[in-house]
């Protein structure tokens, strides 16, 4: 990467970096088995219309598994992260930590330049 | 920044969340094979020259020490190999996850038997079934991130941890068939766990 493009981030998968489906992705990723929509539903208090929505741009891009199935009479849908969007989940946890951690150490560094002048014999 | 750092510190969360809900794919079907091959070969060396490597009790458990070694070494190091070609970016807290599950069992295995072989050689005999023992939990232990399938393991073990320790208790001796039937059969049918696992789709 060139230093000019240092701050690109180009691992920010713009699929996870909207606030509804990071939310989303990541109900789904402490669940190894998946979650019931109305689970699903609960946790990241969407609505219906919104968390099905949401939902379908996950499954077209191979993030998310959405199975339907039937307990008795009644339709369950059950939505787990396949082994993609673990892998790529796991890839975009790791650019927002470097972005994160830039900026921690951006916002120190004026503190540490300050200390360093105040110390600085006359 | 506070707020910075506690953003960190869930990303982390999240991580480790993440892992504990993941299947550990590093253990290889063949290394598994391998280590059930291993105890075959142990036990027919066993049988060959019962008076070098099974005429004491220590003889006999410090052939089973190298062939876990081995084994443990073979397992090991195809696990860190894969796990990064599975993982990824997860492979670090998958491999870190996983020794916390496990590394427990191996501990307390190797300090029962450096204990019982210092200060009470006498009841050495205990330790195939105990360790047979440990295996099935570490078994039971590693479900949330393997095949569920491996409970059956598990209980393999432990069945033959209990039918060893009655039989060792009874005669007091140890044949090189207390080690070597249940691991190689263990071990085998785990190998094939793991292999239909991975053909499953994901």
């Amino acid at each position: 990467m060139s230093r000019e493009a240092r701050y690109a981030y180009d691992g920010l998968d713009r699929v996870f970096h909207e606030k509804a489906r990071l939310g989303i992705v990541t109900s789904l990723a402490g669940h190894g088995d998946g979650l019931g929509f109305s689970e699903l539903k609960a946790l990241c208090g969407l609505t219906d219309g919104n968390l099905n929505r949401h939902l379908q741009v996950l499954e077209e891009a191979g993030f998310v598994r959405i199975e339907k199935t039937f307990e008795g009479r009644r339709p369950h849908t059950r939505c787990s992260l396949t082994d993609e969007g673990r892998l790529r989940f796991s890839a975009y946890l790791d650019v927002l930590e470097r972005v994160l951690g830039e900026a921690s150490r951006a916002a120190r560094r004026p503190d540490i330049d300050n200390a360093r002048l105040r110390t600085k014999p006359a | 920044m506070p707020d910075v750092d506690e953003a960190i510190l869930q990303i982390a969360e999240i991580r480790a969340q993440m892992a504990a809900g993941t299947r550990f794919r590093g253990f290889a079907p063949l290394a598994v094979a391998l280590t059930a091959m291993l105890a075959l070969v142990t036990t027919a060396l066993q049988a060959a020259w019962p008076d070098r490597l099974a005429d004491t009790t220590e003889h006999y458990l410090a052939t089973w020490i190298v062939a876990a070694v081995l084994a443990i070494g073979v397992v090991g190091t195809e696990a860190l190999t894969r796990s990064r070609e599975q993982h990824g970016a997860l492979a670090e807290t998958m491999i870190q996850s996983t020794l916390r599950q496990l590394a427990p069992f191996g501990a307390a295995g190797a300090i029962i038997a450096f204990v019982l072989f210092k200060v009470a050689p006498e009841i050495l005999w205990v330790l195939p079934g105990f360790w047979q023992m440990l295996v099935a939990l570490a078994g039971f232990a590693s479900l949330p991130s393997q095949p569920r399938a491996i409970a059956w393991i598990g209980g393999w073990y432990f069945i033959c941890g209990t039918v060893v320790l009655l039989l060792a208790g009874q005669s007091q001796a140890l044949t090189p068939g207390m080690m070597g039937i249940p691991f190689a059969i263990g071990q085998s049918l785990a190998a094939l766990i793991l292999h239909r696992a991975n053909e499953a789709p994901r």
